[in-house]
């Protein structure tokens, strides 16, 4: 049988991002799939060498519209490590709510992005609806929806009044009950367990062999959370990992469905848990030293590498995100599918070009 | 599928989530919501200290001719000059500012600060001068 080969993206309507997979197909399947990425470098990581450290906050939250919050926690976590600065526990527990609350927002978009995938738009329409519930929550407290500009090296920049606190708990109640009626349709309906379940296996061997990360290895049944490690306020709360063991799509989509509830219980715990006092410290002198940050974004692990010199600008700011370590194991997961699976393989590893290529 | 079925006819009937701008007004902003920056010339000391911290480099201060420059097209509205300005002349609006097909530039001009006075350099008398031609 001859061989054609279907280029899938830069643009292309299930994709909001631009990856570009050359399909190498035999009749409709798979055989190989070769990734072209690079169509929006913007050099963010040079611009720290041009821009104060301060300043570099606002840059690093543009390396990813979704997970914003998380990209700018890592970077004043680093930094605040190099220049040995403890913050108040109160900023803790507010960095850790914004970031729970960011995790919510991305997790109800990409399950909106898989109905979408399918082929299922009143579902996608559905979810996208909650979302607009979170986004509201993060415009009250921090003044934006997505790119918040909350985090300031040694602390925070904003702080909750009693009306933020509760209506934080009852749009998190409100949540919880609106997302089991999603929950039902995601986990029971049939049109889109046929299109999950078997779809795109990746055994816990293989997860290991190509170091998976996030939601997509908890779904191959690897127990691996960087929350569980305990930094920031995270280590005063209490959650276990979930984690799945079939490791196809259907795995990864109940994966974030009860992550989604395990960030409502985790917003929960910790406004209870939230103390008095202030939010920030004082900050003076330059940052000298080398560090390397890392924490849980909603996608997987996130890795800072940080070198300061002492002056305003740092030497180098180096960023691995969770997509760049997804991308080789949806290259394994592609060949053998069929062409109409495709789009539900590539959403199920959630990518997120602009945070790669930066 | 009797569930999503039953989250359609809620839809149906229900209140409409969405609302139809721009015939319908749009949603009240919080009160902490960042929209805009509002400049108030008359505090001002041109320090240009809110320039210097603008991640974008959205702002132009002149001491020399008065002027405070604010490239609206530039500027991501993320309240590091509110913040800075030590006389508490930038505020933030939660108004939006709407769309526009031209670059909006809000440009202030301001009485430039008098240069500083030059200090008299201060006369050393001739008696107090150390006289090394007759140190022996």
């Amino acid at each position: 049988m001859a061989r054609t080969v279907i280029p899938f993206g830069p643009q292309h309507p299930v994709l909001p991002e631009p990856l570009q997979l050359k399909l190498v197909m035999e009749d409709d399947k798979v055989i190989e799939a070769l990734p072209a990425i690079g169509y929006v470098h913007r050099g963010l990581e040079k611009l720290a060498e041009l821009k104060d450290f301060n300043q570099m906050i606002y840059v690093v939250e543009r390396v990813c519209g979704i997970c914003s919050f998380m990209h700018s926690m890592a970077y004043v976590r680093g930094i605040e490590s190099i220049m040995g600065i403890q913050i108040p526990d109160r900023a803790e527990y507010l960095r850790v709510i914004w970031a729970e609350i960011g995790r919510l927002q991305s997790h109800f978009l990409w399950l909106g992005l898989l109905a979408d995938a399918f082929g299922f738009e009143s579902l996608f329409m559905e979810t996208w609806k909650y979302r607009e519930k979170i986004l509201d929550l993060m415009e009250m407290t921090t003044g934006n929806r997505v790119i918040v500009s909350a985090n300031k090296v040694g602390g925070v920049a904003h702080d909750f009044t009693d009306e933020h606190v509760k209506a934080i708990l009852l749009a998190v109640s409100d949540l919880e009950k609106e997302m089991h009626q999603v929950e039902t349709v995601f986990v029971q309906n049939y049109t889109v367990k046929q299109r999950t379940i078997g779809v795109g296996v990746l055994t816990r061997s293989e997860a290991i062999e190509y170091s998976v990360l996030g939601p997509i290895a908890r779904a191959s049944g690897i127990k691996m959370d960087l929350r569980e490690t305990g930094y920031s306020a995270y280590k005063y709360l209490n959650f276990e990992t979930i984690v799945e063991k079939e490791g196809d799509c259907y795995a990864r989509t109940v994966v974030r469905i009860r992550e989604i509830y395990q960030s409502l219980d985790l917003i929960r715990q910790a406004v209870e848990k939230l103390p008095t006092g202030d939010i920030i410290v004082p900050v003076k002198g330059f940052p000298k030293g080398e560090v390397i940050s890392r924490l849980e974004q909603p996608r997987g692990e996130a890795i800072y590498y940080i070198s300061a010199n002492g002056t305003k600008n740092l030497q180098r700011l180096k960023i691995r995100t969770p997509t760049f370590g997804n991308i080789p194991a949806l290259l394994k997961m592609l060949p053998g599918s069929n062409l109409q699976d495709v789009p539900v393989l590539v959403l199920t590893i959630d990518p997120c070009i602009s945070c790669t290529e930066r | 599928m009797a569930k999503m079925s039953e989250l359609i006819a809620r839809n149906f009937f229900g209140k409409k989530p969405t609302r139809l701008f721009p015939a319908a007004p749009e949603r009240i902003a919080f009160d902490r919501s960042r929209g805009r920056i509002v400049f108030n010339e008359k505090t001002c000391i041109l320090c240009s200290i809110c320039a210097r911290r603008c991640p974008a480099n959205a702002l132009t201060v002149d001491r020399a001719t008065g002027k405070w420059e604010l490239d609206a097209f530039r500027c991501i509205i993320c309240g590091e000059c509110v913040a800075a300005c030590p006389k508490k002349s930038i505020t933030m609006s939660n108004e939006r500012r709407h769309g526009s097909e031209t670059k909006v530039v809000e440009t202030f001009m301001m009485e430039p600060p008098k240069p500083p006075v030059p200090k008299k350099p201060i006369p050393v008398k001739p008696v107090e001068a150390l006289d090394i031609s007759t140190e022996k």
